[in-house]
């Protein structure tokens, strides 16, 4: 009896069809371009930790973030002003995150997101600037 | 009866060409198209391509050295050694290449006409020489020696 | 039946080649056409990478202690910021055939050639301004001290007693900088502390009236700002 039947041809030549456009699909959406974020946000950490490092602090003689890192009592009372002061010194796009032997200051990082980075040594031990996008 | 007979015997005639010559004949076309396609495509197009991904290729990797050298300079007043490593591609569309600094540039020396890039080096008046060849089957350290007022750079290999 | 199977293999037989025919003409155009695609995907190949590289040591040179224009690391002068226009070209002579722009807080410092479309890479500075302050304290008693509003990295102290009177030694936050026992007279430029406040006392014997001691000292006020270095290569 009389049948319609799709020419086997014409199924070969779709399938055919199809891989060239899998492959020109690629093409068509390009790859994604390397990301150059974490390169400008390690950029923004280090110059954050450089001014923070060569600032004067408001009391002792040691530059604000060895006062901060010296001992719990002193982050105690320093962490208002340096608070203040990253506050004032990072872009409005920018969070950040202090992370000193004695506590932190600022806001938590989101998890899975690019975060730059600076740690500077001080006398007191290491604080670390983490800064990411909002 | 009769007429039964010449109806079977027309429809034995009147195939155009059997199945088994259809097939070979499509085997052929088949065959004779793929072999154009190929020919044409790794003749002339694929080898562009490659250049063009190679080009890309070595300006990446050439941004990567320039980065990596320019950032191995000890901070002013300190009279230390600094060595500095980064992976590179050892191959670009197939072939080792170079780099090699002199003076102020660094330039980037491949096989391939179209593969080859130089760029200037910005480095601080202290540094008074950046010397050395790369060949790309090494990994790729930057080294600054000297002392406070004159600092060379030198790429190589391993050390 | 021979006959009925006969007739479907007939139909197959002269149907298939040009079935087959047009099954590869439209996969040949297929591959033509993505060619095409293929062709503009490849045409457009960008310097980013050279871009930013070269973007990134450029700003790298401006911002770090050893610039013309820093201070100290990531403290950028503003005087020498606003003439920044007239010195570049000598000053950075690796950036010579670029189409750069380098703004400070979006106003533009230095522009060469046409950088649109370029890659930017931005630094936090502080703009130090400098002005010189003057103050001339008046002092009294045989253990004279004043102390400095501001903090400086150095004063220039002038002295000038009437005569009769000698200044003998002046000490900084208790450590003695300047000690002449015959007395000091003259300019005197001392380095102090940035860290911390300074307090100078004078050893003096007989008065000093107003005018004899001058100080001056150049205190930094700074105020952040956002450095972009754009780069089109």
């Amino acid at each position: 009896m009389p049948r319609g039947q799709v020419s086997l041809s014409l199924v070969e030549a779709s399938v055919g069809i199809i891989f060239i456009l899998a492959v020109t699909s690629v093409f068509v959406t390009g790859l994604p371009a390397p990301d150059h974020r974490p390169a400008q946000l390690d950029a923004y950490a280090g110059d954050i930790a450089t001014v923070l490092a060569s600032e004067p602090p408001r009391h002792a003689d040691e530059t604000r973030l060895a006062e901060v890192a010296a001992t719990p009592a002193s982050f105690q009372r320093e962490r208002d002003a340096l608070e203040r002061r990253v506050t004032r010194l990072v872009p409005q796009n920018l969070l950040y995150l202090v992370e000193t032997p004695h506590g932190s200051i600022g806001f938590r990082p989101p998890t899975g997101i690019t975060v730059g980075t600076a740690t500077v040594q001080t006398t007191g031990g290491p604080v670390t600037i983490r800064v990411w996008y909002a | 009866m009769t007429r039964h007979r010449r109806v079977t015997r027309a429809t034995a005639d009147t195939r155009a060409v059997s199945p088994a010559v259809g097939k070979t004949l499509e085997i052929g076309m088949g065959v004779l198209v793929i072999a154009l396609l190929t020919s044409t495509l790794y003749g002339s197009v694929i080898p562009e391509y490659r250049a063009d991904a190679g080009v890309e290729l070595a300006d990446t990797a050439l941004a990567s050295a320039l980065s990596t050298t320019e950032t191995t300079v000890p901070p002013p007043g300190a009279s230390v050694s600094v060595s500095t490593q980064v992976r590179l591609p050892t191959t670009i569309r197939g072939s080792t290449y170079e780099i090699v600094a002199n003076g102020t540039r660094l330039e980037l020396q491949h096989p391939h006409h179209r593969i080859g890039r130089t760029v200037p080096l910005s480095v601080p008046s202290r540094v008074v020489a950046v010397t050395g060849t790369w060949r790309s089957t090494k990994p790729f350290v930057v080294t600054a020696t000297g002392n406070r007022s004159a600092v060379t750079l030198h790429i190589g290999g391993a050390v | 039946m021979w006959g009925a199977d006969a007739g479907r293999g007939i139909g197959r037989a002269q149907a298939n080649l040009p079935a087959f025919a047009i099954a590869v003409l439209l996969v040949t155009s297929t591959a033509s056409l993505s060619l095409f695609v293929v062709d503009g995907a490849f045409g457009a190949v960008d310097r980013e990478p050279i871009e930013r590289a070269r973007a990134a040591g450029l700003a790298a040179a401006l911002v770090d202690a050893d610039s013309p224009l820093a201070e100290r690391a990531n403290v950028l002068n503003r005087s020498r910021l606003a003439g920044l226009d007239a010195t570049f070209d000598t000053a950075f002579p690796s950036a010579s055939a670029l189409d750069l722009r380098i703004t400070l807080d979006e106003e533009v410092l230095v522009e060469r050639g046409t950088p649109t479309g370029g890659t930017s890479v931005r630094r936090l500075v502080l703009v130090a301004d400098r002005d010189t302050r003057t103050i001339e304290p008046a002092l009294s008693g045989s253990e004279q001290a004043v102390t400095l509003p501001r903090r400086a990295s150095s004063v220039t102290v002038a002295l000038d007693p009437p005569p009769g009177t000698t200044v003998t030694t002046l000490r900084v936050n208790d450590r003695v900088v300047l000690h002449d026992p015959a007395g000091l007279d003259g300019q005197y430029d001392v380095a102090i502390s940035r860290f911390e406040t300074a307090r100078l006392a004078f050893d003096v014997s007989g008065p000093l009236p107003p005018g004899s001691v001058q100080l001056r000292y150049r205190p930094a006020t700074t105020r952040k700002a956002v450095l972009e270095v754009t780069v089109d290569a």
